[in-house]
């Protein structure tokens, strides 16, 4: 009788076993890893400002087709890269072995997408870029990665034909002595020796802590070319505009562009003040180039939920993350594979555009990343209000 | 030649800088014998203490509170983590290891309490008095840098006085000369490292008032400054005041005329290779003592 007891109710608890199991993996939720630099060295502005879209996106995503896809619940959990390889790696790691997440976005630097895309790649999980310039994260062609980052070629297709547009003959580069301003400035110097020959073209290298960088500037004033090109980021782009200034050569009297976007992140007024004025910028959330209705409901919300007006990371924040849920809803989430092979097909309207990607001119890149070339005309203007001086081109480079 | 002084300007206004930033540094190295690895986080915080009370209360003012708000926070770190209690009990580390790990962690936590408080931007702070820029021949420079500089070596000097002219100066020379003396005297040295830790991290704090209108203010800007104060206290010799104004103005010249002539990706190498020259031949610094056991 015991044994019979004992024989029931361990068949009991095996059909009750088998027929939960699959319940619960039914409610694990669907998981999206957010990997971006939170705290410094890192772009903290940009991080925190992308983690603000891509709670939008959720929240849009969720309020637009139901809070579950597939019965399934959707999470996004956060990761700190800290703009370091070292804490990319372990924050990937993570997000990948531990939380076990369906699909991966972020990054804020090169360094750290080389990390995350390597990484993707060995486990066979989705990784969408949100703000990885290099190219060369495009051309280890791993079919795991996709990209709706800007990329150093567009930024440097913008350059060259800004510099022939405006008939320079002796360009200098000044950039910081990180991935993206190395591959930046290199690939600067390649296409003007294609494209425009004769323009002489000079580097400077400048460490990325240094704050105070005058004794470059001296030597660059002792023979000013006539366009500098600055491939910083903040603080090192704002100081770097001030010491300019200081020193007698105030972009308002010797052309300088910014080339990394430092005029585009917060405080860049407060710090330059008037040096600012008469600066070219690359300018990657221009008005001249629209956002879409989408877009325009991200940055009003964004404006709701925190009383500031918005910048390019919560675009590119909102997008990424925006890419990944459709192509979980496209795939049902059922596995990363699924989804990978979602985001091959996908072509969705997101904030700046609709998005897809192509093998050209970079693998598995959006190549549309809207941009122009502006001119700062006073202090305090916006860069997406800065006058056009080089328009965007009508079709991909 | 007029390039060549306009390069060595540049590096004594630089150098300015770096020896009001190591000042404090080399006082609470020099007295207590710690190294403290918060130091560039409690600059960053009298840069914030500064720039929110300049607001409410006005500029001078606020040097007063950039100097208590550091002062505050370091009395209150050393009375918790650092007395000599903590350092006895610190099993498994040295005094100096225990030092080092929680000075680090200091920082660490400096840091992200102003990311917490503040967050991420880079704010700009007017300076006190607005001075109109210098151009002349040799030397351009900006009114906040210039008024920057004049605190700086106002600063400097008036710390030389009081640590040459005055008892208290003397006593605290006295006691990192020899401090089991001042124990045997009946100074209780446990309160008396508290007040020299407080007072040093308070005056790290001034200095990141006096700095802030020209670096701007940011969480992540202790590093920087960190980097540079400890290069220049081993050069001019840990604990010698002397040596740390000496060793920040010939840092900030080598420092420029490598960046002007040679190549500005290698700036920080410059000064890092004049720290290895002047270390192997003099191993205590430009104007460190050399230690003596007994």
């Amino acid at each position: 009788m015991r044994k019979l007891l004992r024989f029931t109710t361990a068949t009991f608890l095996l059909a009750c076993a088998s027929t939960t199991l699959p319940a619960a993996a039914q409610t694990t939720p669907i998981k999206i890893g957010f990997a971006n630099s939170f705290s410094p060295p890192g772009n903290v502005i940009g991080g925190r400002e992308s983690k603000v879209g891509g709670e939008i996106a959720l929240d849009m995503f969720k309020a637009q087709f139901g809070p579950k896809v597939d019965g399934r619940d959707i999470e996004i959990i956060y990761e700190d890269t800290r703009g370091d390889p070292e804490a990319s790696r372990s924050a990937m790691e993570k997000l990948v072995n531990r939380d076990k997440v369906d699909v991966v976005v972020g990054c804020n630097h090169s360094s750290e997408g080389f990390v995350l895309s390597r990484i993707a790649h060995e486990n066979k999980v989705g990784f969408v870029a949100m703000n990885c310039w290099a190219d060369d994260i495009r051309q280890q062609k791993f079919p795991e990665v996709f990209a709706v980052s800007n990329y150093t070629s567009r930024t440097s297709y913008a350059v060259t034909n800004f510099v022939k547009q405006q008939g320079v003959k002796n360009f200098l580069m000044v950039a910081e002595n990180t991935d993206y301003g190395l591959a930046q400035i290199k690939m600067i110097e390649a296409d003007l020796k294609r494209d425009a020959p004769d323009v002489k073209v000079s580097t400077k290298i400048i460490n990325k802590t240094s704050r105070d960088m005058r004794d470059e500037i001296l030597s660059i004033r002792q023979n000013p070319p006539d366009l500098i090109g600055v491939a910083m980021v903040a603080p090192q782009g704002f100081l770097f505009t001030a010491q300019l200034d200081e020193l007698g050569m105030p972009p308002s009297e010797q052309k300088v562009i910014d080339i990394g976007g430092f005029v585009d992140q917060a405080g860049f007024w407060d710090n330059v003040k008037g040096a600012g004025v008469g600066l070219y910028a690359y300018v990657l959330d221009h008005k001249s180039n629209p956002v879409t209705e989408l877009g325009a409901k991200v940055q009003a919300e964004y404006r709701k939920r925190t009383n500031q007006d918005p910048t390019r990371f919560i675009l590119q924040g909102f997008d990424t993350t925006w890419v990944a849920l459709m192509a979980i809803k496209e795939s049902g989430g059922k596995s990363r594979e699924a989804i990978i092979q979602a985001l091959r097909k996908i072509r969705v309207v997101g904030s700046r555009g609709e998005i897809f990607f192509t093998d050209e001119p970079l693998f598995q890149q959006w190549p549309n990343i809207p941009f122009v070339v502006g001119q700062m005309e006073k202090v305090g203007q916006p860069p997406s209000e800065s006058k056009v001086v080089f328009p965007p081109p009508s079709s991909k480079k | 030649m007029q390039h060549y002084i306009e390069i060595l300007l540049n590096g004594l206004v630089s150098g300015g800088y770096y020896a009001a930033m190591a000042a404090a540094l080399s006082l609470v190295f020099g007295i207590n014998k710690v190294v403290n690895f918060a130091h560039g986080e409690f600059i960053m915080v009298g840069g914030f203490a500064y720039f929110t009370a300049a607001t409410f209360i006005g500029p001078f003012p606020a040097y007063i509170a950039a100097f208590v708000c550091a002062l505050v926070i370091g009395y209150v770190f050393h009375l918790f983590v650092f007395r000599r209690r903590s350092l006895d009990a610190s099993q498994g580390f040295s005094p100096g290891e225990y030092q080092i790990i929680t000075t680090f962690a200091l920082g660490m936590l400096l840091l992200n309490g102003a990311l917490m408080v503040y967050g991420p931007d880079i704010h700009s702070v007017a300076p006190a008095i607005d001075l109109p820029r210098v151009r002349s021949s040799v030397l351009f420079i900006s009114g906040p840098r210039l008024f920057g500089l004049i605190q700086c070596f106002l600063y400097l000097a008036l710390l030389y006085l009081f640590l040459t002219r005055t008892s208290l100066g003397r006593l605290l020379r006295a006691a990192s000369q020899n401090p089991a003396a001042m124990s045997t005297l009946g100074v209780d040295a446990d309160r008396f490292d508290r007040n020299v830790f407080a007072a040093c991290c308070g005056l790290a704090g001034l200095t990141g008032a006096f700095i802030a209108p020209v670096f701007a203010v940011y969480p992540e800007a202790g590093a920087a400054f960190a980097l540079k104060s400890f290069v220049v206290v081993v050069l001019g010799g840990f604990g010698s005041f002397t040596g740390t104004i000496v060793g920040g103005l010939l840092f900030g010249v080598i420092e420029s005329f490598g960046g002007a002539l040679i190549s500005s990706a290698y700036k920080d190498v410059f000064g890092f290779v004049l720290l290895l020259v002047v270390l192997l031949v003099s191993p205590n610094g430009l104007l460190g003592e050399r230690v003596r056991g007994v």
